[in-house]
């Protein structure tokens, strides 16, 4: 037998490797870099390289508030210096926030050990099962808003990323999961989903993130149908955190 | 190494997950079977392969009945799992403690075949490469 399984292998240190993706956004038809998000992979030659497989096996083992804890800490003691009003987006399962009472003590810390201000992060919540503790998922989306971070909400459009979770979180920001992009440009339902959640966010106080842009032409396209911010590997791929330090703050066609 | 004959030298690509506790017979397995031209993956515990069947498809999945140690019946699960998902993908469960209650109960669940340990890579890779052929 392996003498070790693999999550002890994700929680030792080292076991969490941090990368990092631009988020663009477009005025007047212009780019400039918006946010990073920091992104997590597990050891390289394993499963767990592959982000997908990492997260669903650290929900198989309920684990998400541990591993939350390291992806969060591992990214942020690794974050290089940057722009001040470059934001920087950190990722959350809804469960780490209804069930670890101790999630928000935690964040606050970490970032004031990264010497960031609350106001320059975004909190992303991943949902990937509807919760059963309400009331502590609800205290927490309070206590995120006092400790004055931004709150976005992942995977908008698929899973358990539904419109209960829009009128729950009010999140700042909806990004819409690459599914619901990715070949837009030829696909006119996309593109009346797309169309439709962008006005949905406006109404909602909230601006649309399109995740997944691959290429010129989605881009294009989610432009042209309102949304602002964009990430995707058409702009930049997830990168580590020593290529980050001379990343361009302006153009994505500018990176080397 | 098994002798390719026509049929497994034209074999597709086909994608296969195996899954054993065991380190060494995981390399194994993998390079044999990534030699006859599939594309291999590996897990070793029970939520690493229901992580990878929840990301991909697999044509075939040759799992070991039991994934940590004593009692264990893990692969009688991936069996359900790999059903519940797709009704073409073939499941092989192999096992050193496989009793004939176990045995009915995997083929109940959907096992394509029940394999008793210690079986020779070659035996494995022709009920493999059948299955696969036939699926």
């Amino acid at each position: 037998m392996k003498e070790h399984s693999a999550l002890d292998a994700l929680l030792a240190p080292g076991g969490i490797r941090p990368l990092y993706q631009p988020l663009y956004a477009f005025t007047n038809g212009d780019p400039h870099l918006f946010a990073f998000e920091c992104l997590s992979r597990g050891p390289h030659g394993t499963n767990f390289e592959r982000a997908p497989v990492l997260f669903e096996y650290v929900r198989l083992k309920r684990q998400e508030a541990l591993v939350d804890r390291i992806c969060i800490s591992t990214a942020l003691e690794q974050l290089p210096s940057m722009a001040r009003d470059t934001k920087v987006c950190v990722n959350v399962h809804a469960s780490t926030l209804a069930r670890d009472a101790g999630f928000i003590d935690f964040l606050t810390r970490a970032i004031r050990k990264a010497e960031l201000h609350p106001a320059r992060v975004i909190v992303d919540v991943i949902q990937h099962a509807p919760s059963h503790d309400g009331d502590g998922f609800a205290l927490a989306v309070t206590r995120l808003r006092s400790l004055g971070v931004a709150i976005a909400l992942d995977d908008v459009g698929v899973g358990a990323s539904n419109f209960k979770m829009l009128l729950d979180v009010a999140p700042d920001y909806l990004k819409l999961d690459r599914c619901i992009v990715d070949g837009c440009h030829d696909d006119s339902k996309r593109c009346a989903v797309i169309e439709s959640l962008v006005q949905l966010a406006s109404r909602l106080h909230s601006t649309v993130v399109a995740e997944g842009i691959e290429t010129d032409d989605d881009l294009v396209i989610v432009q042209s149908l309102g949304v602002r911010i964009v990430q995707g590997f058409l702009l930049a791929s997830p990168m580590e955190g020593r290529k980050l330090v001379a990343w361009p703050s302006l153009s994505p066609s500018s990176a080397a | 190494m098994l002798q390719a004959t026509g049929k497994e030298r034209s074999a597709p690509r086909h994608r296969i997950l195996i899954v054993d506790d065991e380190e060494l017979i995981v390399q194994a397995m993998r390079k044999y079977f990534a030699g006859l031209g599939y594309d291999v993956d590996s897990a070793f515990e029970l939520e690493e392969a229901q992580a990878l069947l929840g990301n991909y498809r697999y044509d075939l999945v040759i799992a070991d009945l039991r994934l940590t140690g004593v009692g264990g019946v893990e692969g009688l699960q991936i069996v359900a799992d790999v059903r519940q998902r797709w009704a073409n993908a073939r499941v092989i469960l192999l096992s050193a403690y496989g009793t004939p209650e176990i045995e009915r109960e995997s083929y109940q669940r959907g096992a394509d075949a029940f394999l008793h340990k210690p079986k020779a890579m070659m035996e494995i890779a022709h009920v493999a490469v059948n299955l696969l052929e036939n699926a």
